[in-house]
């Protein structure tokens, strides 16, 4: 399953492009360390303290690549998670207005659009009874509640005709109360959330342009520049990371 | 007497939003540019971005230009939200009908007399089919919409096309199903409801200190000077200051409308226009301040000769 997210699918490559960064990063680091704490570069000359701060960035990055797969791994069972109201309910319409259940299986999988529903469809179609289907793919891709779920629907579609209509109502009875206690549960990490975005994303920049300009009359500094980083960098970074926060705790809530 | 084939009506699909929005999020930008451009003709003077009025200007611009967006975005969560709520209504008169024996375009048609927002695309629907589409062929102007309870309504007609007798019953069940989410999603946006507040008290709060800042502490400050005839703000420009406040405002109420939209789980940026509105009142105030500034009272300030 991680394959699907390798760099050219491959594990290899994937572990060759991660350690680009840091053998590029640990060049002027090399060369530092060979030249006694000091190393030039064209017409600069880098010293010990700036050649780490570069491996450590170069690092950063060859790790951040290493664990890109395990996080879009982990991004698609949260979706996953988050859209199985939705795929039970679809799955139910569609058995109760007369479609066969592995069919509406099928436009659920085409709908959603995850790896994971894809790979257990793969698995049904080549003949793996659909049960089994969802425990070979959660072997592939580690354990999580989702699968359970998707367990008893696999198998309430192997009961099929009346039962598996009433097991599919029964359960998304049972998925949407969950959301409620989610919904409760993204309220108080939201109102979190808003505290913080209020006293650091407005509070803390009226404070700094109150205060900056008054120690700059004390001082004589100016203060120009800082309050322009204040106004076009920071406060836009503070709400990008509120804005971003927000979506994750909402989406869990949403449907 | 005129014979015709009935008019279709065709809403804009999500791909056409989503040109629009393209555009409708550009023109900032381009009107940005043509401010840029035309400054210097206009004024007679080379645009000075440090200036307070220059930036009153170009923020009032990027107010005017960012309405139509914000408008729009706040008219397609609102359609939205409309058109979820309805959808109970409209199946609850569709499974009467289907009881009572209606054919199926016909227990449509009837039943989009209890919604007032759905009605548009049902109609349209009813007509395609009325014109020769199948149930199925027709459910496509349902689609389109960010809506996934709308698709999931075109999913299950489709499906009910395809179906025979005893409709009603499945109609009842997934009526319920959707009540369901509709009433969930409901409690949502109640819940949060209370995060737009924010968005007015964040800009409140900047709104008044910053004003109080500049009358009562730069603007006094500015004009008094020290027994040496030294300024007694040393560095600070007042009209930098004021300028970089006017920005300061205008970045905020811009990421304050995109993050409370975030906070209320809209799925536009449908709290744009509450921020617009507190830029507009915003650039007023600051545009008092700085045409009435040499009314302002200034406070004298005796400084002992040593």
């Amino acid at each position: 399953m991680l394959s699907k997210y390798y760099l050219g699918r491959s594990k290899l490559l994937h572990y060759a492009a991660a350690s680009i960064p840091i053998a590029m990063g640990s060049f002027p680091l090399i060369l530092v360390l060979l030249g006694g704490g000091k190393a030039r570069f064209g017409k600069g000359v880098i010293t010990l303290p700036e050649a780490l701060v570069v491996e450590l960035v170069m690092a950063t990055i060859g790790v951040a690549i290493i664990l890109l797969p395990r996080f879009m791994l982990s991004s698609e069972l949260d979706k996953l998670n988050l859209r199985l109201p939705y795929i039970v309910l679809k799955m139910k319409t569609m058995i109760a207005a007369g479609e066969p259940p592995l069919k509406a299986f099928e436009e659920v999988v085409k709908d959603v659009k995850l790896g994971i529903l894809d790979l257990i469809l793969k698995e049904i179609l080549l003949g793996t009874p659909p049960a089994e289907a969802v425990s070979k793919v959660q072997k592939l891709v580690g354990k999580n509640p989702a699968f359970d779920v998707l367990k008893r629907v696999m198998t309430a579609i192997e009961m099929g005709g009346e039962s598996t209509s009433m097991f599919l109502k029964d359960e998304f009875e049972g998925l949407m109360s969950d959301k409620d206690a989610e919904l409760r549960k993204a309220i108080e990490n939201l109102s979190v959330i808003v505290e913080l975005y209020m006293s650091m994303g407005v509070f803390a920049p009226v404070l700094g342009i109150i205060m900056l300009s008054s120690l700059a009359i004390l001082s004589g500094a100016n203060v120009t520049p800082l309050i322009m980083l204040l106004v076009f960098i920071a406060i836009p970074i503070f709400s990008v990371f509120s804005a971003v926060m927000a979506k994750k705790m909402v989406e869990r809530a949403l449907l | 007497m005129r014979f015709g084939l009935p008019k279709i009506r065709v809403e804009l699909s999500s791909r056409d939003k989503k040109l629009v929005r393209y555009v409708s999020f550009s023109l900032p930008v381009i009107s940005f540019m043509i401010f840029l451009a035309l400054h210097e003709k206009i004024m007679g003077v080379p645009i000075n971005f440090l200036d307070p009025k220059d930036a009153l200007l170009i923020s009032f611009i990027t107010a005017v230009s960012l309405v139509p967006a914000a408008a729009l975005e706040f008219k397609w969560e609102w359609e939205l939200v409309t058109l979820e709520n309805e959808i109970p209504a409209f199946l609850s008169a569709l499974e009467g009908n289907l009881r009572a024996g209606l054919p199926m375009p016909r227990a449509i048609h009837e039943a989009s007399k209890y919604v007032k927002f759905l009605r548009g695309r049902l109609l349209t629907m009813v007509k395609a089919m009325y014109l020769g589409s199948t149930l199925e062929e027709a459910t496509k102007y349902l689609r389109g919409s960010k809506s996934n309870l709308l698709e999931l309504m075109a999913d299950y007609l489709s499906m009910l096309s395809r179906s025979g007798e005893e409709m009603y019953r499945t109609v009842r069940e997934f009526r319920e199903a959707v009540e369901t989410i509709v009433s969930y999603s409901k409690r949502l946006r109640d819940a949060t409801r209370s995060f737009l507040a924010t968005l007015y008290l964040v800009m409140f709060v900047y709104l008044v200190s910053t004003v109080i800042f500049l009358a009562t502490f730069i603007y006094p400050l500015s004009q008094q000077t020290t027994t040496v005839g030294m300024p007694l703000i040393g560095k600070v420009n007042p009209d930098v200051m004021t300028s970089l406040v006017i920005y300061g405002v205008l970045v905020e109420a811009v990421t304050n409308g995109v993050v409370v939209s975030y906070f209320t789980g809209s799925r536009h940026v449908s709290s744009l226009i509450h921020a617009l509105i507190l830029l507009f009142i915003s650039i007023a105030v600051y545009a008092v301040l700085i045409f009435m500034k040499s009314a302002l009272p200034i406070p004298t300030v005796s400084i002992p000769k040593t």
